[in-house]
């Protein structure tokens, strides 16, 4: 793919890169705006290629899961070293305090939710119910079996179910 | 979970997918954000490469000091007495008077 392409496909899916980004950095907005900066990074300089064997949204979301987790990788030592010049300096995380005040209430309870999951389930139901995306798909984009992404989809499914009726009551 | 409860779980996350869109940051942004930054792999190198020195120093360092340093045996025989478990069978009755000459008076 030609760099002019490349980035005219990354500009069509940025808002979804931008969201996946969101759930996998647990709702921290400046640490996805790096993942994702970091993704593109890869993308363009050719370090990330897209073969085409699977669609292009598909293999970007595994690219930003993949930086996602270096990044944490990365923060994790920074607890333990004093790394900062090389930007692996610790963070707190979680999601941004003025992001979290301009979500209306329902999205709030939802995101509480969903923090409450297993990496893995939330991970799954984002991609399903938040992407649209199949989860043949997600099972792609996070590198499991269909079965075992099948498996965290229900289980995801029914813990978020009883904790949102939880809130309710 | 029937469909329609799939289906409720669905619109929240759309309404969740509104928002995030609207806060969202402008590709042209990142995407000139990232073009200045220098590529991570370059500043890593150099952390590989001072770690790999400091080890190869420490055990070049520990090594030179083992072998400085003066080799005690460890067990210092002229101090050492050993005795077998089995000698009181040779310990027998009346073993005085064989190391001694008998005195014989004619």
């Amino acid at each position: 793919m030609q760099p002019a392409d490349l980035e005219r496909e990354l500009d069509h899916v940025h808002t979804a890169a931008f969201g996946w980004a969101l759930a996998c950095c647990a709702g921290d907005r400046a640490e996805a705006e790096d993942v994702l900066q970091t993704s593109y990074l890869k993308i363009l300089d050719g370090r990330a290629r897209f073969d085409g064997r699977s669609a292009f949204r598909t293999w970007l979301f595994g690219v930003v899961r993949h930086t996602a987790a270096e990044t944490r990788r990365r923060h994790r030592i920074g607890r333990w070293l004093p790394l900062g010049w090389l930007g692996a300096a610790a963070r707190d995380g979680g999601p941004d305090p003025a992001a979290a005040l301009a979500r209306s209430e329902e999205s709030r309870v939802l995101e509480r939710a969903l923090a409450a999951l297993p990496a893995r389930q939330r991970q799954v139901l984002h991609l399903v119910f938040y992407q649209d995306v199949s989860i043949a798909d997600a099972a792609r984009v996070l590198r499991v079996s269909l079965g075992t992404a099948r498996t965290h989809y229900e289980r995801g499914k029914a813990a978020l179910r009883r904790t949102l009726e939880g809130d309710r009551a | 979970m029937n469909d329609a409860a799939d289906r409720k779980l669905r619109d929240r996350f759309a309404a969740l997918r509104r928002e995030d869109a609207a806060a969202a940051p402008a590709f042209a942004a990142l995407r000139s954000t990232a073009a200045r930054q220098p590529p991570r792999r370059g500043r890593l190198v150099p952390l590989a490469g001072a770690i790999a020195v400091a080890v190869v120093a420490i055990v070049a360092a520990f090594g030179l000091l083992r072998s400085r340093a003066p080799r005690e045996p460890l067990v210092s025989l002229s101090t050492t007495r050993w005795q077998s478990p089995t000698d009181f069978l040779l310990r027998v009755p009346g073993a005085q008077y064989l190391e001694t000459v008998p005195r014989l008076t004619l």
